[in-house]
């Protein structure tokens, strides 16, 4: 009998937690003859496999890949702290899930840029599968690094690491990258650093040591230019405008060991109209694109019987937008009673229509519902550009405490632009006046059934690239924690205090995840030494050591606060200049007026276009 | 109607553990489109129950799971049908109707299992002979075999011996059951060479006194519990419940 040979021996894989994370082998998993294909692609979500198995992205250009004949896509994920103790002890080198071949003997390793405090583990990645750091130092044997994701739209901090960068949506280019990488490999002319010269010239393909950085003696960027006059000055955002027949994975891999997004996950639409201002996603998938509805019952059927999940959940940014969003969850709701399957609905606004729907589908008394101001008074939304007034708080909470609900889950950011002490004290006051409503609306105690639930939840605003907060300043992490205060301190003197609970983001998180944000080059040499020094799953509060990361910012001599502590001037060069994200830079110098200057809101993209530039990709919203 | 699956679990899929297998199991019946019955509730599941949970890294050829279909199907087609869900590792071996509504973890009284050594014990004897002479010695012909159980609250005295129904030294484990179940052997460093010696036994698993086989193998070898001396590779054979007259039967037998 012929059998997969693991690369982890049996003694290992009994002394580790959930040793499911790294057998591979999961249904709907694609293997294939090696000696068949020409290029092998090791896709790397440099997480933990619950969390990186949750991840769509990967799906789709998973499905994608492995459509080609000559080309195996395989998935690599970060082996958790108990397991890479072992693989550095006895010199193990990590591995692609599918083959249990090692990551070294891939012509790619893909590595998918989702969130900034993940950047430690890419190098954890890259030191177990013994490829050197720097791109500078591989050799022609090395895999080629390629990054992607939303993160890859300010690739400066993490750029030595990485050979290239996709920039935008994968569907667009990744075949012209590996036809070009085949081909060259086929007729002999394949060396790293012909291969990369030539791939800078595909859409979208972004090599970093083909660039050069020179900076001002006040430390910002005065100019960043191409080495070579065949190598493009500014790259371009790539946009799928094809959705409906974009690949989907309508036969997913299902995990053994429990991922976080355990059930078939369908994206409805890509992009989002509502333009808040703080949102990278919401500025960098423009245009808005729908599916149509018969690509979506399509794929619903299929997924679920292709993978027996028992739930099926709606994947957007914002659902409630989906245009045939009744019809389709009509549709949802009649097939789903039949096969027994939850259906669960992220992101909706809350209103009559979406908590009709939601008393249909789920059990009322158990739920919370969600509600994102992201700010507590209206001026503060004004400045964010969140089309969402305290009457539709309101409403949507008196509708839902009728339905039946009791718990409600509010979230807000604080360190905004131009937030001021009332600003702050407007949230729990937003939750105080939700719970007052509670009890006027339901004024008779012996059926109302208990007390009311608000949770409220902050999280401290990061400015991001390509947003029109991007320019502005963040704050010391005792100032975030004043912040949260000022808030604790409220909820306690608010009357239905009772009813109101409070939790706060970890504030150094969150400072470094702004310097990884807006970071540009020198960044890399802190995060190299703070990997080396034993800094790793950042994002896992039991695992952050922030003693040490101050420790290598005085190392590697890099100011930490010129990357947080400042407005940034309209004229500076930012490290992301050179990408053309298809959003024109006088709309988000426009939008970032409005939001601090006149404080007034801009209309989304189905009211009236605001000229944002992505009309261009001539897809999606922009067509009407 | 009424199903009792038996079947078998080996490779890379023993590192499942028993709680993923059971959602692995949830999405293969409904994959398979059989009329399968489900709970009532806002979230319904198929119902569904297993004899015993089998440890992480454990193999096995007799595992079992009852469920129920809303409709009679032929057993031949649910055989066909489970297994091309199956992944590598799990085979459906026998599907049987049953008629007695009792659940196989309420039945299950017994357990069979196949026990092997490992090279990562340098310090212990694993020759033939000396297996032998322990097991003849400290259960055969001893009187009784008592080890302390730990639970959370409290330590109590136990012997084994009444728990243990059959137990031999095998010269060595079967050598198909080693190239089909644990062809991983030679890499993982399991003894399961021609000149290793094997151990089967068939020992209590009614639920209060179920007996694992670690806890018995390591009373005879390895009573004062050393560090890093002892650990054994299992491989469970199939699983046991009373037939009328009071004999052990195969629980795919029982009620057939």
């Amino acid at each position: 009998m012929s059998y997969r040979k693991l690369m982890l021996t049996d003694d290992v894989l009994m002394s580790i937690e959930e040793p499911g994370r790294y057998i591979g082998n999961e249904i709907n998993s694609t293997m294939k003859d090696k000696s068949q294909v020409d290029l092998r692609f090791a896709f790397c979500f440099p997480d933990v496999y619950e969390i990186g198995m949750s991840h769509l992205g990967i799906q789709i250009l998973y499905e994608m890949f492995n459509r080609r004949s000559d080309v195996w896509c395989e998935r690599v994920y970060s082996p958790w702290p108990d397991l890479h103790a072992i693989m550095k002890e006895k010199n193990i080198p990590l591995f692609a899930l599918e083959s249990q071949d090692p990551v070294h003997e891939f012509d790619f390793l893909g590595i998918t840029l989702q969130y900034e405090m993940c950047y430690t583990n890419i190098l954890q990645v890259l030191d177990l599968s013994g490829i050197p750091f720097r791109s500078t130092d591989r050799s022609d044997d090395d895999p080629i690094v390629i990054g992607g994701g939303p993160c890859a739209y300010n690739p400066e901090p993490i750029a030595p690491f990485f050979d290239l960068f996709y920039i935008g949506e994968g569907e667009n280019e990744y075949n012209t990258l590996f036809d070009l990488c085949i081909s060259m490999k086929k007729n002999g002319t394949y060396s790293r650093k012909s291969f990369l010269r030539k791939a800078a010239q595909i859409p979208g393909i972004y090599v970093p040591s083909l660039y050069d950085v020179e900076y001002n003696d006040d430390g910002t960027i005065q100019k960043f230019y191409p080495l070579y006059d065949d190598v493009p000055a500014v790259i371009k955002r790539q946009v799928d405008t094809d959705m409906d027949n974009a690949p989907y994975p309508s036969k997913p891999i299902i995990p053994y060991v429990r991922a976080t997004q355990d059930r078939v996950v369908l994206e409805v639409m890509r992009g989002c109209i509502r333009g808040c201002r703080f949102c990278q996603a919401g500025m960098v998938y423009r245009p808005c694109r729908q599916k149509s509805i018969e690509v979506l019952k399509k794929y619903a059927i299929e997924m679920l019987e292709n993978t027996g999940y028992d739930e099926i959940s709606l994947s957007s940014l914002s659902t409630s937008d989906y245009e045939q969003l009744p019809e389709f969850i009509d549709f949802l709701i009649s097939e789903c009673e039949k096969r027994k399957i939850n259906i669960t609905l992220p992101s909706l606004r809350i209103d009559a229509f979406s908590l009709d729907v939601m008393s249909k589908v789920q059990d009322v008394k158990k739920s919370s519902l969600t509600f994102a101001p992201e700010a507590g008074s209206q001026r503060m939304r004004d400045v964010i550009n969140k089309g969402l007034t305290a009457d539709d708080i309101m409403n949507g909470a008196r509708d839902a405490f009728i339905g039946g609900w009791k718990k409600v889950k509010l979230y807000f950011m604080l360190g905004l632009p131009t937030e001021t002490e009332e600003d702050m004290e407007a949230i729990p006051d937003l939750a105080q006046d939700i719970a007052h409503l509670y009890y006027d609306t339901l004024s008779d105690k012996s059926t109302r059934g208990g007390r009311c639930q608000i949770t409220i939840s902050t999280s401290f605003f990061v400015p991001k690239p390509f947003t029109p907060l991007q320019w502005a300043t963040m704050y010391t992490p005792d100032e975030y924690l004043r912040r949260a205060k000022v808030v604790n301190h409220r909820m306690k003197d608010e009357p239905n205090h009772k009813c109101l609970s409070y939790q706060w983001h970890e504030a150094k998180t969150t400072v470094l995840e702004g310097i990884f944000a807006r970071g540009d080059r020198k960044v890399a040499d802190v995060i190299e030494y703070a990997y080396d020094h034993g800094c790793f799953f950042d994002a896992w509060n039991e695992y952050f050591k922030p003693e040490m990361w101050d420790e290598a910012f005085r190392a590697c001599d890099v100011d930490p606060d010129f990357y947080t502590m400042r407005e940034r001037d309209l004229s500076e060069v930012l490290p992301w200049d050179f990408i053309d994200t298809g959003i024109s830079r006088r709309f988000l110098e426009n939008e970032w007026k409005r939001a601090v200057g006149d404080q007034v809101v801009t209309p989304n993209c189905r009211e009236k276009c605001s000229g944002c530039g992505c009309a261009q990709y001539r897809t999606g919203v922009c067509m009407r | 109607m009424d199903i009792r699956v038996r079947f078998s679990k080996y490779g890379p899929i023993k590192y499942v553990g028993h709680l993923d297998l059971l959602r692995y199991f949830q999405k293969a019946l409904r994959r398979s489109g059989l009329p399968i019955s489900f709970s009532k509730g806002f979230s319904p599941h198929p119902v569904m129950s297993f004899a015993s949970p089998l440890g992480v890294g454990i193999t096995s050829e007799g595992e079992y799971m009852d469920f129920s279909l809303e409709e009679d199907v032929p057993c031949d087609e649910i055989q066909t049908r489970l297994n091309a869900q199956m992944a590598e590792g799990v085979e459906i071996i026998s599907v049987t109707e049953r008629h007695d509504t009792k659940k196989a973890m309420a039945e299950l009284k017994a357990a069979s299992y196949l026990i092997f050594f490992k090279e990562k014990n340098p310090d212990m004897d694993t020759d033939y002979d000396f297996i032998k002479g322990q097991i003849d010695e400290k259960i055969k012909n001893a009187d009784s075999l008592v080890v302390t159980k730990k639970t959370k609250k409290r330590e109590r005295q136990v012997d084994l011996l009444p728990l243990v129904y059959e137990i031999d030294v095998l010269d060595r484990f079967p050598a198909d059951k080693r190239e089909h179940y644990l062809p991983d052997w030679e890499y993982n460093g399991f003894l399961l060479s021609d000149n290793d010696p094997a151990v089967y036994m068939k020992v209590c698993a009614a639920s209060s006194d179920n007996l694992k086989p670690e806890l018995l193998m390591n009373a005879v070898f390895n009573p004062e519990g050393k560090e890093d001396y002892f650990t054994i590779g299992v491989h469970r054979l199939d699983m046991y419940g009373e037939d009328v007259y009071g004999e052990l039967i195969s629980l795919e037998k029982k009620d057939a």
